[in-house]
């Protein structure tokens, strides 16, 4: 052996030794004291539609006591038009703007979409985490959202108990959410045709209360897994002010306003406003899996929705991570999404239906749908644990009307650093 | 396989199991501290399974293994598994580092060398016939399969015993958060939060002499004191030299080296014990802590 070699011998055999036993070359970050901070910069684009910029910075710290302090705030710009639940139609319908001072009109093939959205939300949340003893933790959290027409206040409150040398760990949470709506122009009178602008002032409120029960579990030294239990009820104000129905004739047509009793402002304006039930209770079950195999990290997520609004989804979420050359990593992804339709949802209504209809949506969030996103990310990290990632996917949606078809192309940018 | 579980002994950091079997021709131990018994049994079952499963794999006592296959291929490519892939990178490392001194080519060496105390030194054409035998240099690889000429062996027995400990010890120290420490005939790891280890250092002497008070990393030891030959008053230590075929001359007759992990304390050790005379210097060099035993002490 050359003597100038062997001082070498000691770090390079212990690197040879990691990669023997298979250990990640990811450095722990050091967890004591420092604040760690995850930024990025998403950039969301609907073809013909909304486009929204959201930047985040989430802080995270550990405390000597393990307790842990999480804040995060997040402003969302959304810019573009969206649909305002009229149907597709071969002829031209008109329509009221939100704030009901002027009207638009759709030319006949063109999905009806209402261009004055535009929007900036700023949330901020958090959240405390902190053990009573070995065994024990308890969270609380705070949540606040604003938008110019949308302001949204929640509370939530947990218990987590490790089992079996932390190798299982149980949730349990609770959370209340109290949002306050107040549309643009009033709140609209449901069921009313939009052209005679039956609206009331002041707000609308509406309050969220959800339950979770989690239980996370280390299966082996190389699988996690967690699931999660979540309902969700909803009561007050569900409906989208700015969101209407057309009603049609026989042939599918809209009908005009006048024809239903109301007020004429062009052609094709029997529209009404839609109308959504006050309540709503979720029950969502949500199973994720980690493996981490010798050098990759596969993750599959599947979450199965159903509601008493009729709507059943299903999400499956597949990520795999290649790590290589030391310290880069390249992710591909693809989720898949289906949602069936609501009780109430009609991509139109006729005359007769309207009179008898107690609820109606035509908004196609609410409709069948089927979505799919691929995607890749690609990240570099540093031994300081700083993490440089570049995310792109596409995504498509298709669903029974021609609203609901859509693609978009999301783009992020992120870093991870500590301070 | 013959395994058992006792309780050792309660201390206010818990009670100690010892959980205690027998693999790769060796005593192998698991002491861990936890509340139940049957957490202890867990442990001691992962490690357990983990040294057969690799007892197993890498003997070369076997016919039924990956190195039963590479070496019997008579010239032929043999695909290898991902680990085995791992083994190899890691050997061929250990080989460049120390100028072809660590060869897992060198055990045909074997034949011709038998260390039972006797003053039976092979015939210099013995020992040269051997020497075409050997060459990590003539082992091809590629991607997932392994290529070397017929009649020449791989022998994992350099690293396997300390890989085991390694690799058992990470499966058990990944199912629980307990005070551990596996013990594969004296190369061990070990982990502890509050009272250190106490470990005897039986047999290894100077500058140590009874017990180390370890909390975490691991120690290795190579070389073998009872194993030698005796000419004419010259003692020939059983380290070959794979280059030469013939004993390193100067080499100690043991070093024990204390690392982050067991499989790098082993090669540490053995790459000392190589150096012959320059075992010392090569410790020194590498600021590791050892122990080096000479003949006579």
């Amino acid at each position: 052996m050359k003597k100038t070699q062997t001082k070498q011998i000691s770090a390079g055999l212990a690197a040879a030794t990691c990669a023997l036993l298979g250990n990640s070359a990811q450095a722990a970050p050091a967890a004591d004291d420092g604040w760690k901070f995850d930024s990025a910069v998403l950039y969301y684009s609907e073809q013909d539609r909304v486009t929204a910029v959201e930047p985040v910075i989430q802080g995270q710290r550990t405390f000597k006591d393990d307790s842990e302090l999480k804040l995060k705030l997040t402003v969302d710009s959304l810019t573009g038009a969206s649909h305002n639940g009229a149907i597709t139609s071969d002829k031209p319908q008109t329509f009221t703007s939100p704030s009901g001072n002027e009207t638009y009109t759709t030319n006949p093939g063109e999905v009806p979409l209402d261009d004055s959205f535009h929007d900036t939300r700023t949330a901020a949340n958090v959240q405390y985490t902190r053990p009573i003893n070995r065994l024990w933790r308890w969270t609380a959290g705070l949540n606040f959202s604003n938008e110019y027409d949308f302001t949204s206040l929640g509370l939530n409150a947990g218990v987590m108990r490790d089992f079996n040398d932390k190798n299982s760990t149980l949730t349990f949470a609770l959370s209340h959410e109290a949002d306050t709506i107040d549309p643009v122009g009033g709140v609209p009178v449901g069921l009313s045709i939009q052209s005679d602008q039956q609206k009331t002032d002041g707000s609308e409120d509406r309050s969220v209360d959800d339950v979770l029960v989690g239980l996370t579990q280390v299966i082996n030294r190389r699988w996690i897994m967690q699931l999660n239990y979540n309902l969700s009820v909803t009561d007050g104000y569900n409906t989208d002010p700015y969101k209407v129905v057309t009603v049609v004739d026989a042939n599918g047509d809209p009908l005009e306003a006048e024809a239903l009793g109301g007020t004429n402002i062009g052609p094709g304006d029997g529209q009404v406003f839609e109308l959504r039930p006050d309540s709503r209770t979720k029950h969502a079950l949500y199973w994720e899996n980690r493996y981490h195999f010798s050098r990759d990290v596969l993750a599959v997520g599947y979450r199965f929705m159903t509601d008493d609004w009729g709507i059943n989804s299903h999400t499956l979420d597949v990520k795999y991570r290649i790590p290589f050359g030391q310290t880069w990593y390249v992710q591909p992804h693809v989720r898949w999404y289906q949602q069936s339709e609501a009780d109430f949802y009609r991509e139109s209504i006729t005359q007769a239906e309207l009179a008898t209809t107690k609820e109606v949506s035509a908004d196609y969030r609410l409709g069948k749908l089927t979505d799919m996103t691929y995607g890749v990310k690609l990240a570099k990290q540093w031994q300081s644990g700083q993490e440089l990632s570049f995310r792109v996917e596409s995504f498509q949606q298709s669903g029974d009307s021609d609203a609901a078809d859509l693609d978009a192309v999301i783009a992020q940018v992120g870093y991870t650093f500590y301070w | 396989m013959d395994v058992t579980l006792e309780h050792a002994c309660d201390k206010e950091s818990g009670p100690l199991w010892r959980g205690r079997f027998s693999a790769m021709a060796s005593p192998c131990e698991v002491l861990v501290r936890v509340d139940s018994r049957t957490r202890a049994a867990q442990v001691l079952d992962t490690v357990a399974a983990e040294a057969a499963r690799i007892e197993q794999h890498f003997s070369r006592y076997r016919d039924d293994n990956p190195v039963w296959h590479i070496n019997n291929a008579n010239g032929d490519w043999v695909d290898v598994d991902e680990e085995i892939e791992r083994l190899l990178e890691f050997a061929d490392y250990c080989y460049v580092i120390s100028d072809g001194a660590f060869d897992i080519t060198s055990g045909v060496l074997r034949r011709a060398w038998r260390f039972d105390g006797s003053d039976r030194l092979p015939g210099d054409d013995q020992v040269q016939a051997l020497l075409p035998l050997i060459g990590w240099q003539k082992v091809e690889r590629q991607p997932g399969r392994i290529r070397m000429p017929a009649g020449m062996e791989l022998d994992f027995g350099g690293i396997g015993k300390e890989y085991a400990v390694d690799r058992a010890f990470e499966l058990a120290a990944a199912c629980c958060e307990a005070d551990l420490l596996v013990n594969f005939g004296g190369d061990l790891r070990a982990r502890s939060r509050q009272e250190p280890w106490r470990v005897g250092m039986e047999g290894t002497a100077r500058p140590l002499a009874g017990t180390l008070a370890l909390t975490t990393g691991a120690l290795a030891t190579s070389g073998d004191s009872r194993r030698f030959l005796l000419k004419d008053g010259i003692r020939y230590s059983h380290v070959l030299d794979p280059r030469t075929g013939y004993p390193v001359s100067g080499a100690p007759r043991a070093v024990t080296v204390l690392a982050t992990q067991c499989t790098q304390a082993g090669l540490l050790a053995t790459l000392a014990l190589l150096q012959g005379e320059g075992a010392q210097a090569l410790l020194t060099d590498n600021q590791v802590t050892h122990w080096i035993q000479r003949e006579g002490e």
